[in-house]
C-alpha cells in the first residue's frame, strides 16, 4: 500500500532559465506543479523551489530573494527596477496587467502588479543608498 | 461578472479535454513578441537580452536562432508584427497616456531584414485605442468593434490610409491574407436576433452574395445546453474555409477570445502545458505559438510532441521528489465497520495526507484505499464501489438496505448539515441512498440490482 500511496503525487518540474532571472539572482529556480492523483478533479498546486549549495527551499515570500541577488545587481534607475518587477512577475506568476505601474519614492520602489476592487496590489522594494535591495514585501494595499 | 464569465469559459474549455496532448517542441526565454511568416518555417521574435531587446529570426524546423539583428527597436512597446508581401516586417507600437486606462496606438514602423534597419512609416497623433491588426498583401487593417466603426486601412505601399468601403454600413469581421480579402457584414442587416449575413470582399472590393451568418449573441448560463458563444456559420460550401481562417485571425487571443473560435479552442485544449499558457500569439497550418510564464512556446501542429520533454536532470527531479516526501506524511487507518464487512469483499483504509507548509501551518487532505491481500486501489470515483461488492450481499428488503446505508456512513460519514437528509428508498426497482442536499438538489447513490437482488451498479449523482 505504501507504494500505491507514494505514487499518488505527480510532480512536473521545469527549470526557470530566463536570462534576466539568472543575471539577477543566484541559484537554480524550479517551477513545480504538484498534482495529487487521488483527487478526481485534477486540482494542483504550483511552487517555486530554489536550489543553492545542494539544498532546496520553497520561495513563498519575496523577501527570501534579498539574500540571493548577485553583487552587480543594483537599482540605480527605473530600468533596473523594471527588470526586478519582471523577475517577480515570473517567479510569482503574476499575469500581465494593464494596471502594472512602477513608482519611485526615494529608496523605495512601488511595483503595482494589478488592481482589485480599487486596491493596488504588488511589491514594495526597499534599497539602500547604493541601490542594493534590502527588503521586498508583497502587499494588497499599495499607496502611491 | 466579467471574472465569472472568464471562470465559466475556462471551465467549459477545461471540460472539453482532448485525448492526445501536444507539448511545445521548443520554447524561447525572454521573448516579448513573436510572429510566424505565413506558412514558412521561419519566424520573427523580439527577445530581451541583458542590455537591450532585439529582433531575432528563428528557424522553427531546427529550433534555433537563424539571425540576430542590431536595428534599434522603437522606444514604445511593439504590439503587432506583420510580415508583408513587400518583403518588410511591419511593427505597430503602443503607448500609454496619463488618465487613459487603455493603451493607445502609437506608430507603424517597417523593418528590412536585408538592411537591418527600422524606419517609422506612420505616427498616430490622435488618441486612438490600440486596435487589432491584420495584414493582407500591403494593406494593414486596424479594427475595433465591428458594430461601432469601420476599420482603418493603411496601405504600406502609399503610406496612406484609405477608405475601407463606400458602403458605410459594411463592417470587417476579419481580414485574411491566405485568401487575400475580408469577411464582412452589413451592419444595417443585423436582425433583432443579433444575426447578420456575411460576405467575402476580395482585394478589388468585389463582394460575394451571402456566404453564411454571423451570430454575435453570447449566452452564459448555468444550464450548459444554453451556453453560446458568438460565431459564424457558413451556407456556401465554397466558403467553408472561412471557419478555419477565422480561427487563424485576430491574434493574440486569451481566455475569452479563444472560446469564440471553436477550432482554436480545440487546439488550446490539446496543449500539454495549457496551465502555463496565458495567450495564444499566432498560428499557421504547421505551428501554434503561445506565451506564458516568461516564455514563448512553439507547438508543431503537423507532428505533435505527445510527451513532455524533460528539461531537468534526473538528479534534480529526485532531489525535488525527496523535498516533497520530507514535507509530507501519510497515516493509514483501517475503517472498522461490520456493515462494510457485510457489503464489500475488501477492507477500506482512510489515508490522511499532511503537508508541512512552515513551522506553524499544515495542509491536510485524505483519500480512501480499498484492497485485500496485495491488491490495493485508491477510490477516486464512487462507481468503483460496484466491483468491490461481495457476491453474497443482496438488498431484498429495508433491513439489508439499512446495512448498505451503514456501510456508506462508515465510508463517507455525512457532515452535520447533511445528517438530517440521510435516508433511503426504493424507486422504480432501484434503491436511492440520499446523502445530503445542495441548493434543493438531493445528492447520493443509485443502486441497481439484478434479478437475484445482487448489486449490479452503484452510481453517484448530485441530482437525485
Amino acid at each position: 500500500m505504501d507504494k500505491l500511496i507514494d505514487s499518488q503525487v505527480k510532480l512536473e518540474v521545469e527549470e526557470l532559465t530566463s536570462s534576466r532571472l539568472k543575471l539577477m539572482l543566484e541559484g537554480q529556480f524550479f517551477k513545480v506543479k504538484r498534482t495529487p492523483l487521488f483527487k478526481s478533479h485534477g486540482g494542483y498546486t504550483d511552487d517555486v523551489l530554489i536550489k543553492s549549495d545542494g539544498e532546496l527551499w520553497k520561495l513563498d515570500d519575496p523577501n527570501l530573494l534579498v539574500d540571493r541577488f548577485r553583487a552587480n545587481y543594483l537599482i540605480k534607475e527605473k530600468s533596473d527596477a523594471l527588470k526586478l518587477q519582471k523577475v517577480l512577475s515570473l517567479l510569482f506568476d503574476d499575469a500581465p496587467s494593464q494596471d502594472q505601474a512602477l513608482v519611485q519614492k526615494g529608496n523605495t520602489w512601488l511595483m503595482v502588479q494589478r488592481e482589485w476592487f480599487g486596491e493596488k496590489q504588488g511589491y514594495i522594494v526597499t534599497t539602500d543608498d547604493s541601490g542594493q535591495v534590502k527588503e521586498i514585501n508583497y502587499t494588497d494595499q499599495i499607496k502611491l | 461578472m466579467k471574472r465569472l464569465c472568464y471562470v465559466l469559459v475556462f471551465m467549459s474549455l477545461a471540460l472539453n479535454t482532448w485525448a492526445q496532448k501536444n507539448y511545445p517542441s521548443f520554447s524561447i526565454e525572454d521573448c516579448l513578441s513573436f510572429c510566424l511568416i505565413n506558412d514558412e518555417t521561419i519566424a520573427f521574435g523580439i527577445v530581451e537580452e541583458e542590455d537591450r531587446s532585439r529582433l531575432v529570426l528563428f528557424d522553427l524546423e531546427n529550433k534555433a536562432v537563424k539571425q540576430k539583428f542590431d536595428a534599434a527597436l522603437p522606444e514604445n512597446q511593439v504590439v503587432f508584427m506583420l510580415p508583408c508581401d513587400d518583403g518588410l516586417l511591419y511593427l505597430l507600437t503602443m503607448n500609454r497616456k496619463e488618465g487613459q486606462r487603455r493603451p493607445l496606438f502609437d506608430a507603424i514602423y517597417s523593418f528590412s531584414y536585408k538592411e537591418d534597419k527600422i524606419r517609422k512609416v506612420y505616427q498616430e497623433l490622435a488618441d486612438v485605442v490600440i486596435p487589432s491588426a491584420e495584414i493582407v498583401r500591403t494593406k494593414i487593417y486596424l479594427a475595433g468593434n465591428p458594430f461601432t466603426a469601420q476599420p482603418r486601412v493603411f496601405d504600406v505601399s502609399t503610406k496612406q490610409f484609405e477608405e475601407f468601403s463606400e458602403n458605410k454600413n459594411l463592417r470587417l469581421l476579419f481580414a485574411t491574407d491566405e485568401q487575400k480579402g475580408c469577411v464582412v457584414m452589413d451592419k444595417s442587416t443585423v436582425g433583432d436576433d443579433d444575426v447578420a449575413p456575411i460576405y467575402f470582399m476580395d482585394e478589388q472590393g468585389s463582394i460575394t452574395p451571402t456566404v453564411g451568418n454571423y451570430d454575435s449573441r453570447m449566452v452564459m448560463s448555468s444550464n450548459k445546453a444554453e451556453n453560446k458563444m458568438p460565431g459564424m456559420s457558413i451556407s456556401d460550401v465554397d466558403y467553408e474555409w472561412i471557419i478555419d481562417a477565422f480561427d487563424r485571425s485576430g491574434f493574440p487571443h486569451s481566455s475569452f477570445s479563444i472560446a469564440t473560435r471553436p477550432g482554436l479552442a480545440k487546439l488550446y485544449n490539446q496543449l500539454g502545458n495549457r496551465d502555463e499558457v496565458r495567450e495564444l500569439l499566432d498560428m499557421n497550418a504547421s505551428y501554434l505559438v503561445a506565451k506564458g510564464k516568461g516564455k514563448v512556446y512553439i507547438y508543431n501542429l503537423k507532428h505533435p510532441v505527445t510527451q513532455k520533454l524533460q528539461s531537468v536532470s534526473d538528479k534534480d527531479v529526485e532531489l525535488i521528489r525527496d523535498y516533497y516526501r520530507d514535507k509530507t506524511t501519510y497515516t493509514k487507518t483501517k475503517i472498522q465497520s461490520s456493515a462494510l464487512q457485510s457489503v464489500y469483499k475488501c477492507h477500506f483504509y482512510q489515508v490522511n495526507e499532511t503537508i508541512k507548509l512552515d513551522e506553524y501551518s499544515r495542509k491536510e487532505d485524505h483519500f480512501i484505499v480499498a484492497g485485500s491481500g496485495d491488491d490495493y486501489q485508491v477510490l477516486k470515483d464512487k462507481s468503483q464501489l460496484t466491483a468491490l461488492v461481495s457476491a453474497s450481499f443482496t438488498i431484498e428488503d429495508e433491513q439489508e438496505a439499512a446495512v448498505f446505508q451503514d456501510a456508506l456512513n462508515a465510508l463517507y460519514p455525512p457532515d452535520t448539515f447533511d445528517k438530517k437528509h440521510v435516508q433511503f428508498s426504493k424507486k422504480d426497482g432501484q434503491w436511492q441512498f440520499i446523502r445530503g442536499e445542495s441548493f434543493g438538489d438531493k445528492k447520493g447513490f443509485i443502486v441497481k440490482l439484478n434479478s437475484s437482488s445482487q448489486i449490479s451498479e452503484i452510481k453517484y449523482s448530485d441530482h437525485l
